[in-house]
């Protein structure tokens, strides 16, 4: 185990940190969606797929394979899409000034800044190696 | 090499993944709100010109000068409402109008910097470079304005939560010597502008930062209008520019010194030059549209406003918001009905009225009137004063209706306004169904010159004189005995009026004045025996209709569990007056009523298959949108033009994004649906293509008492929406003001169902006239902001008839409306846009209704159920443009033909609806009709590209990693 960890690459390490980022805003999500976004819409399938994104990642640690970061990052992505189409209405009101449509801007921004950092950083990641002597079977 | 090859082609892997999925996202939300990116592009306009216009040329083209000429009627008719519809609350001593030589002024008061124009809920954006505040209001009506002190006020966001829960007034450290130094100069006249403000999904917060009322004067405005009062000017106005009544009891006080007091409500961005011009001669004529009490807290229903929590017990709290309910205890004691009612009883002495319970602002051991009320309800002063007399009223059994005739002599010396207001007093007996003292049957307005007299006749209906009685099946009745009409200047002084023909005696005005009642403006009315005929069919539509009582489970009793049972006021006892009802036990009753997926498709529900022949049919001859106009709703062409529709299409106009999608297969264009109680939220397309008109908020038009006023608004709002391209629009609103906190005041007209009856009549039927469908809302009982997407409202049949249904009523029968939107609470335990009997009984059977129905902006979920909406009478999802898609998939995949009949129904009403509007009045030949749009196929190509670079991505890092590897391994 202490092998396996002192092996693991930066490639690695940027996939892990944005999976922690992951399962903090998808706590954030679910504990605050329901004053945070507009209409009263739904955050859980938003927060279930940065969580299935950790969960990857989770396996991916056990399991290292070359392209580890790519399930990741498409189930981020994914959440990151939902929000967007979340959050719009949020958008809307603030542009326009009024408060038509409910929630919180600053939440739903938090929302956005949030995914998209943890997007970014493993998108990064794909450019390093997952570990430090390429020992991945695939 | 190789292996950086592979690295690199993983890592763009990853950013295609992101860039195709990321954009897909972005396409399928620019799809939702399609609509409203047509109208940024001006494609939607492109594709909709409406006509109809009285500013068009002669052969109806809408050029740029005409809009030149709506504009500047639009801008005189804001400064108009505001001279009409602010009502002068004190005038000591004809401190109003300022005399000519009163034109140095200082502005005081964060709000004077920061007007309240209205509400942040949706509605109008301003025009900054049109905008009229305070400062250049003042200006432009030749003041010389202290502008070193306006400038020094901070600019506030009123967006900012603090908006809600602070006055943000400057603290007394503000006022430094160099502030006060300022002053002279501008010493004539001190205007104060205290201002309150809620919105859309925000109540009126209860109290502010240091723990007093919000209503109140907070501390540092106390402090600032006390330094003002020291610091020597001349003369010094306050004005209230809030539509929530404050607690102004204190305006008499003489250390505040306040000269006059001008409730100015929300005056819209281009209504503050009324204003001014109110306080230098135009003879204002509004009257109060609400009670303002001295104590804000002090009605029945104050003391059940606000989310409240249910007990779950043991219980599995359902899915769907189902967290709180509130309950209606003051029963029909809203607003005046309530203070003016205990009023007379207080008078008489009877029911425990002069008790203690109840008694917030009374000085003494008991309730007192003068001490609990600062301005009764349709008070409002002149710069003239009139005496009016009641001469006649008499009763025409053929139309069942009264004319009054009322005389008003202006004994001045100016000319002025007043609105005549007539009451009724219906008899009332201990035990029987619950009368106000007095209550508002019909009001108009009169122009009257100094010194003469101006005779009106006023016809009004019986049967809004009429009580609902729950009793039995339920329904509306007279009871036999005396009923006194009655005008005054106001609820009270009226009621003083009747009072005095009754002979009682020690009589009191608002200020605590000893006063007579003047019997010549009361008229009596006897019926001989009670009756339950005249009103128990329905008076709009099909006489078979019986009324009877659709609501009885929003009464909490319904539900309550012996021992809990809740005690609703009545006036045969003010002991009752209401309590806090904190928490409600749920039974398994209740958990049941709770859920909003109630829908079970039966045995015996039509197969698609079973249909076919009915949808999605081809005709030999294509019958087009526009080939409906003018064919009657129940005509079988319907049949026939609906036929053509598949599922897919018949799924399209249900859902609103900001407007309607076209539909190709019958040639019906796109069409808008804007937002906006006091204008349109949209852009003109002519001109300088400006936002539309702010106008003064509804308390304003309301506050007019003038139908002419009231319609003209409707009809200036429907001029601007057909120079805006828009045949929809989700407005005006008109729930109750049941008590001083709730958020939306600004969109409702008033606290007196009968005010709002007409008023909302007059505003709809105005629009109609010019093609513009008004969504009146939210039907029905969204009184307050708090927790109102799912809260259980409980309320008495009687005060849900009465008080909360009467103004939709008027709207869809008087004015002829043809859109409704049911609001986000549950009525009981049912949710409003689910609620059958509201939608199919009251307002399609009673009501008449042919028009179609809104739900208010919620997108799918266990409250917002689909099917169970449908099935209740809801046609279309409010922005909610990914609603149609889903009605799609539920219908397909439950082969349920009882919805898609539904559906087809929904697109009757929709269609019918929009020939009704300007929509109607569409050329065929130049009408064009898009369903895909150039950015959307831009999306499209995009999206392949990148789908297709990340699929290629993949590939090559496959390619340079494994084959080459494999082939590698091979040639070892």
């Amino acid at each position: 185990m202490k092998d396996m960890i002192k092996n693991k690459g930066l490639g690695y390490w940027l996939c892990a940190g944005a999976a922690v980022a992951a399962l903090v805003i998808s706590i954030v999500v679910f504990a605050t969606y329901k004053s945070a976004l507009p209409n009263q819409q739904s955050g859980v399938v938003a927060a279930v797929l940065l969580l299935a994104g950790f969960a990857a990642q989770i396996v991916f640690t056990f399991v290292p394979v070359r392209f580890a970061h790519i399930v990741p990052l498409a189930l981020y992505t994914a959440s990151l899409g939902v929000i967007i189409n979340l959050i719009a209405p949020a958008i809307a009101d603030q542009a326009n000034g009024v408060h038509y449509q409910g929630g919180s801007f600053g939440m739903c921004m938090f929302y956005l800044i949030a995914a998209f950092v943890v997007v970014g950083v493993c998108i990064a990641s794909g450019f390093f190696a997952q570990t430090k002597n390429d020992s991945e079977k695939i | 090499m190789t292996l950086k090859k592979s690295k690199l082609w993983l890592g763009l892997s990853g950013v295609g993944v992101f860039l195709f999925t990321f954009i897909l996202s972005l396409t399928l939300l620019a799809n939702s709100y399609s609509m409203l990116i047509n109208d940024a592009l001006g494609l939607t306009r492109g594709s909709l010109t409406l006509g109809g216009s009285a500013y068009a040329e002669e052969n109806g083209e809408m050029t740029d000068d005409g809009f030149e000429k709506l504009i500047a009627d639009s801008y005189a008719f804001c400064a108009q409402e505001e001279e009409e519809g602010s009502v002068l609350l004190t005038n000591k001593n004809g401190a109003l109008p300022l005399k000519d030589t009163e034109r140095k002024v200082s502005l005081f008061g964060v709000g004077g910097k920061n007007i309240y124009y209205r509400s942040t809920a949706g509605g109008p954006i301003t025009n900054d470079r049109y905008e009229v505040n305070l400062l250049k209001a003042f200006k432009d009506a030749g003041f010389t304005v202290n502008e070193e002190l306006y400038k020094a006020y901070p600019t506030i966001n009123r967006r900012q939560p603090n908006t809600f829960r602070s006055t943000q007034e400057a603290t007394p450290a503000f006022y430094t010597e160099a502030i006060k130094k300022t002053f002279a100069g501008h010493n004539d006249v001190a205007v104060i502008t205290l201002t309150r403000c809620g919105t859309e999904n925000q109540d009126v917060a209860l109290t502010n930062e240091s723990g007093k009322h919000m209503l109140a004067l907070s501390d540092n405005e106390d402090a600032m209008i006390k330094m003002v009062k020291e610091s020597g000017f001349g003369k010094v106005i306050v004005l209230i520019n809030s539509v929530y009544p404050m607690e102004l009891d204190w305006l008499n006080d003489e250390a505040y010194g306040v000269d006059a007091c001008l409730w100015i409500g929300n005056p819209g961005y281009y209504g503050l030059p009324g204003v001014v011009n109110v306080l230098t001669g135009v003879n204002p004529s509004g009257r109060t549209i609400e009670t303002f009490a001295a104590d804000s807290y002090s009605s029945p229903a104050m003391q059940n406003f606000g989310a409240k929590s249910f007990d779950f017990g043991s219980f599995t709290k359902p899915d769907g918001n189902s967290d709180s309910f509130v309950t209606y205890k003051e029963g029909i004691y809203v607003g005046y009905k309530y203070y003016e009612t205990r009023y007379e009883d207080a008078m008489l002495d009877r029911a425990a009225a002069k008790g203690a319970r109840g008694k917030f602002a009374s000085k003494g051991e008991g309730w007192n009137y003068a001490d609990e009320v600062t301005f009764p309800f349709g008070f409002g002063l002149s710069y003239t004063t009139f005496e009016q007399k009641l001469e006649k009223v008499e009763y025409n059994a053929a139309d069942d209706m009264f004319t009054a005739t009322v005389s008003v002599k202006n004994t001045g010396s100016v000319d002025g306004k007043m609105p005549i207001q007539i009451y009724v007093q219906a008899p009332y007996e201990a035990g029987g169904v619950e009368k106000s003292a007095v209550s508002l049957i019909a009001y108009d307005k009169v122009n009257v010159k100094k010194g003469e007299t101006v005779t009106k006749e006023i016809k009004f209906e019986r049967y809004l004189m009429a009580s609902y009685d729950i009793k039995g099946d339920g329904g509306y009745m007279l009871d036999a005995g005396k009923y006194y009409f009655a005008i005054g200047n106001g609820a009270h002084e009226a009621l003083n009026n009747i009072l005095q023909k009754k002979g009682v005696s020690g009589l009191i005005d608002h200020d605590g004045n000893s006063v007579t009642g003047n019997v010549e403006c009361v008229k009596e009315y006897d019926l001989a025996a009670k009756d339950t005929n005249s009103y128990k069919n329905s008076r709009y539509g099909e006489k078979n209709v019986q009324v009877k009582n659709q609501f009885a489970d929003a009464d909490a009793n319904y539900w309550a569990v012996d021992g809990k049972k809740v005690t609703y006021l009545t006036r045969s006892n003010w002991e009752t007056f209401p309590t806090e009802m904190n928490t409600m036990t749920v039974t398994e009753k209740m958990v049941e009523g709770l859920n909003m997926r109630k829908y079970k498709k039966s045995d015996d529900t039509p197969t698609l298959a079973s249909l076919k022949g009915t949808y999605g049919v081809k005709l030999e001859e294509r019958i087009k949108f526009l080939d409906m106009k003018g064919v009657k709703y129940d005509d079988p062409k319907w049949d026939t033009f609906l036929s053509q529709l598949n599922l897919k299409d018949l799924c399209i106009s249900v859902a609103d994004a900001r407007g309607i999608q076209a539909v190709g297969r019958i040639e019906k264009p796109m069409n808008a649906i804007a937002e906006g109680p006091e204008g349109l939220l949209a852009t003109f397309k002519y001109g300088d293509k400006r936002n539309c008109t702010g106008f003064a908020t509804l308390p304003t038009i309301a506050a007019t008492f003038d139908h002419e006023m009231q319609k003209k608004y409707g009809d200036m709002f429907a001029e601007e929406a057909l120079w805006a391209g828009v045949p929809m629009v989700n407005a005006p609103g008109c729930n109750l003001v049941r008590t001083p906190y709730g958020g939306r005041t600004s969109e409702y007209f008033s606290e007196d169902g009968v005010l709002a009856y007409y008023a909302a009549a007059n505003v709809i039927k105005a629009m109609r006239d010019k093609g513009l469908i008004g969504n009146i809302k939210h039907c029905v009982l969204n009184e307050q902001e708090a927790y109102r997407q799912g809260i259980a409202t409980f309320a008495q049949e009687q005060a849900i008839r009465e008080i909360y249904l009467k103004p939709f009523e008027g709207v869809l029968t008087r004015g002829e409306g043809l859109g409704i939107m049911t609001a986000y609470n549950r009525i009981g335990l049912q949710y409003a846009a689910a609620h059958a009997p509201l939608m199919q009984n009251v307002m399609r059977k009673e009501w008449a209704y042919e028009g179609m129905i809104i739900d208010d902006a919620l997108v799918q979920s266990a409250y917002s159920s689909t099917a169970d909406m449908m099935l209740a009478g809801t046609d279309v999802f409010c922005l909610d443009g990914a609603r149609g898609q889903q009605i799609e998939d539920l219908i397909t995949s439950t082969d349920d033909g009882k919805l898609l009949k539904t559906l087809q129904e929904s697109n009757k009403r929709i269609f019918y609806v929009l020939l009704k509007s300007s929509m109607g009045g569409l050329d065929s030949e130049t009408m064009v009709i898009q369903t895909i749009f150039w950015w959307q196929i831009l999306l499209i190509v995009i999206n392949i590209v990148l789908g297709l670079a990340a699929a290629g991505a993949v590939v090559m890092y496959v390619m340079t990693t494994y084959v080459k590897r494999g082939t590698t391994a091979k040639e070892e």
